[in-house]
């Protein structure tokens, strides 16, 4: 039978970003319970062993803006005018969703692996 | 910074303008905010280089820009796999139209090997219309369907019980022996035919006033003979070999190929059948000129059709990938 091959090291890397995609979006969340700029963020996120770059993260919170996820407002800190995010309610309630589906798909994950 | 302001002007070039100010400005604060940390770090003002390293870190102008915008596809991958379906199904038939377009047209025209290459050159065009109309028409079914029909019906009224049966694809392969019986036969009937020539022409080689064959078909009996016997002994080798039996690809393409050979040689004749002496040359002659004209367009067509039968096949054996992706479920 003829399969469709794909360098390993490609493969892996799709389904990585693939991971990733969604988790991200549950570490930006998490971030968000407290108030922080794009770029205060990021480090955040790298401190933490998260690392994303620039291009993913900003056009990320303005998804999650648009989507009612986060709410936003400009506002100056150190003489700079910085736009500033944080958890909308809806993300809160969106949020609290996505970390019990979270734990459950670790759990299950966690005794997928211990049957093998 | 003069470098910053360059490239968010850039950046800019590729927002629309109702969002552009707020994005410009955010990602400014974010590129500064990035640029002190590391003068804080260094203790001391960046370089151009160190700053044309920030900026390029956050990627090209146009794919930052791009992350801004909405997700952009013609056709997005709930419509897709129908698009390529209906392209595929409806892509033979537009040939087969083509194809039979010109068959007619080439009945009222001379058919020559350059109005045969400008038919072949002029379906590109046909089929890129074609491909572009159907992206069109599902692209519009996304635009609309995404925006206007998130709850029609169309997806969501299938059932299990409505699709069909699964049939048993036919087993194509077929025995050696009766391979090897089908040529024996073809053979005898090429014998038989040369003393009974009635088998073919009928009750015509009866009648004075009828055409006879040309010389030409002499000479492709004598091929024919020949290649029929070399495939019967290739065929009688194959019932005990089953090393041959996996060359019958291979030997099938050489028999393709001897067979657009022999077609391409009846081409190089002007004239399949003539008037026979003693016959009325004005009456006959005008059958004969006609049943010329009329093989010399079929041996054209015959030679096409062979050759891209022939192709076709061979891209199969050394693409097997194409024609795999073609039917998914060879790769389940």
């Amino acid at each position: 039978m003829t399969t469709r091959t794909q360098p390993p090291d490609d493969l892996f890397e799709n389904l990585r970003l693939e991971l990733r995609r969604g988790c991200l979006v549950l570490a930006v969340l998490a971030q968000l319970r407290t108030e922080r700029y794009g770029y205060t963020l990021r480090k955040a996120l790298a401190e933490d062993g998260l690392p994303i770059d620039e291009g993913t993260l900003y056009p990320l919170l303005r998804r999650l803006e648009t989507q009612g996820l986060l709410a936003s407002e400009w506002r100056e800190e150190e003489k700079r005018n910085k736009r500033f995010y944080r958890l909308s309610s809806v993300g809160e309630e969106v949020f609290e969703k996505l970390l019990t589906e979270w734990n459950g798909i670790n759990k299950s994950i966690g005794r997928i692996l211990q049957e093998a | 910074m003069e470098l910053i302001d360059r490239y968010l002007y850039a950046v800019g070039r590729y927002i629309p303008g109702e969002r552009r100010d707020d994005i410009l400005a955010e990602l400014r604060a974010n590129i500064l905010a990035l640029a002190e940390d590391r003068e804080q770090e260094l203790g001391r003002k960046l370089a151009l280089d160190e700053e044309e390293a920030i900026l390029k870190q956050h990627g090209h102008p146009a794919v930052v820009a791009a992350r801004y915008l909405p997700q952009q596809h013609l056709i997005g991958p709930t419509v897709f796999p129908f698009y390529w379906y209906v392209l595929k199904t409806a892509f033979p038939w537009v040939v087969l139209l083509y194809a039979l377009g010109y068959c007619v047209s080439f009945l009222f025209r001379p058919v020559t090997v350059q109005a045969i290459v400008e038919v072949v050159l002029q379906f590109v065009p046909v089929a890129f219309y074609f491909a572009a109309w159907m992206t069109l028409v599902f692209a519009l079914f996304e635009f609309f369907g995404a925006r206007y029909m998130k709850q029609s019906t169309v997806f969501c009224s299938w059932s299990p019980r409505k699709l069909a049966t699964p049939q048993a694809e036919p087993e194509k392969k077929s025995s050696p022996i009766f391979d090897f019986i089908g040529s024996l036969v073809t053979l005898a009937f090429l014998i038989v035919v040369r003393q009974n020539p009635i088998w073919i022409l009928g009750p015509a080689v009866y009648y004075k006033n009828m055409v006879r064959p040309t010389p030409v078909w002499m000479t492709v009996y004598t091929i024919a003979i020949i290649f029929v016997c070399v495939q019967l002994a290739i065929k009688f080798v194959a019932i005990f070999s089953s090393h041959l039996r996996a060359w019958r690809t291979w030997i099938d393409l050489g028999t393709k190929t001897c067979a657009i050979a022999i077609v391409s040689f009846l081409l190089t004749a002007k004239e399949y059948v003539t008037v026979p002496p003693g016959a009325d040359a004005s009456q006959v002659g005008k059958i004969a000129q006609a049943l010329n004209y009329a093989m010399s367009i079929g041996w054209k067509v015959i030679i096409v059709i062979l050759s891209v039968q022939l192709l076709w096949e061979i891209s199969k054996r050394l693409f097997p990938r194409w024609h795999v992706y073609a039917k998914p479920h060879l790769l389940a």
